[in-house]
């Protein structure tokens, strides 16, 4: 299964997380909130990536219930924290780790598959019209009757008087040499 | 240098603009050089110990905030070289003095991500900054799972 890294959805994250957080790329540049339900804790032009890896604000603005507490544990001893609240405090500061930013994508192997497959199809298409819809090509001009017209004219212009057909015409007399 | 210099003098009067007079005192503040690195070759040449020191020193200022570190350690990043531990670990307590967890986490995987694939080299980093990491209450970018990508 391709991954597709740029718009997947993360579900609603609980306080207490996982040691190993799950990545949360949503979108371009952050989770998109419209007007209507805008969360006012979170900063609604955080972004963050690698050659911006430190941001200027943290992703969360205004820290509410648990969260709360841990920030101002962070004002303590750090060794005070467990690992799961230490990631919990990571993950409202930051949106995605670096290794997140680092890791190889593959949607534009799909993107590319995709577009191949309707080129394909565009150019059978034409194959089909080409070989059982159109009338097959007539080179009109490769008639005797063409041919033959355009020697005439050509005797009649004197073109190609010096190695051409006129020069093999006998003008005095009408006919060829 | 003295065209950094300059540029940092204008930084610093944009900043006053900035903050509120509360914050900031009236006249300008002086920086020191928010980045070490010497280009020109008729220059003095810096040694390694004066350049880890002058980062050093610089993570150590008294009036160091989340701009000023955060301008800094992206200076320190962008030079082409990994930071030696001694930075890295004035670094992690400056963020210690900022309180600024997350921040000090996020340092830990710059500096894995400066290492990119030398292992010895985050091996031996991740070795001298143990005695301060253990002191912190941090742990390293591994313990965190912060190297591992879920899909």
């Amino acid at each position: 299964m391709l991954r597709v890294a740029l718009h997947r959805v993360v579900s609603h994250r609980s306080v207490h997380l996982t040691k190993v957080r799950p990545s949360m790329v949503v979108g371009f540049g952050g989770p998109v909130q419209l007007a209507e339900n805008r969360d006012p804790n979170v900063n609604p032009i955080f972004h963050e990536s690698l050659t911006n890896p430190i941001p200027d604000k943290p992703r969360t603005l205004k820290y509410t219930g648990d969260l709360a507490t841990l920030k101002e544990m962070e004002v303590g001893d750090w060794k005070k924290l467990s690992v799961e609240e230490q990631m919990d405090l990571y993950n409202s500061y930051f949106g995605t780790s670096i290794a997140d930013m680092c890791r190889d994508q593959d949607g534009w192997k799909s993107v590319l598959g995709a577009g191949m497959i309707f080129i394909s199809f565009g150019l059978l298409l034409h194959l089909f019209i080409h070989l059982y819809i159109n009338p097959p090509y007539v080179w009109t001009t490769l008639d005797e009757d063409w041919v033959k017209a355009s020697i005439k004219r050509q005797i009649q212009s004197h073109a190609g008087d010096i190695t051409g057909y006129s020069s093999k015409w006998d003008y005095a007399n009408n006919r060829w040499k | 240098m003295f065209r950094s210099v300059l540029r940092l003098a204008q930084v610093s009067t944009r900043f006053n603009q900035i903050v509120s007079a509360k914050v900031v005192p009236k006249q300008a503040v002086s920086f020191t050089p928010l980045s070490v690195k010497k280009y020109s070759s008729s220059a003095v040449a810096v040694t390694d110990e004066e350049h880890t020191a002058a980062w050093i020193s610089f993570f150590e200022r008294k009036d160091l905030d989340y701009v000023i570190f955060k301008i800094g350690f992206m200076n320190l990043y962008q030079e082409d070289s990994v930071p030696e531990p001694a930075i890295v670990q004035a670094a992690l307590y400056a963020c210690r003095r900022i309180n600024n967890l997350p921040l000090a986490m996020r340092v830990l995987e710059m500096v894995k991500n400066k290492c990119d694939d030398r292992q010895d080299i985050y091996d031996y980093i991740v070795q001298e900054l143990r005695p301060s990491l253990d002191d912190l209450g941090l742990k390293t970018v591994e313990e965190y799972g912060l190297d591992q990508v879920l899909d």
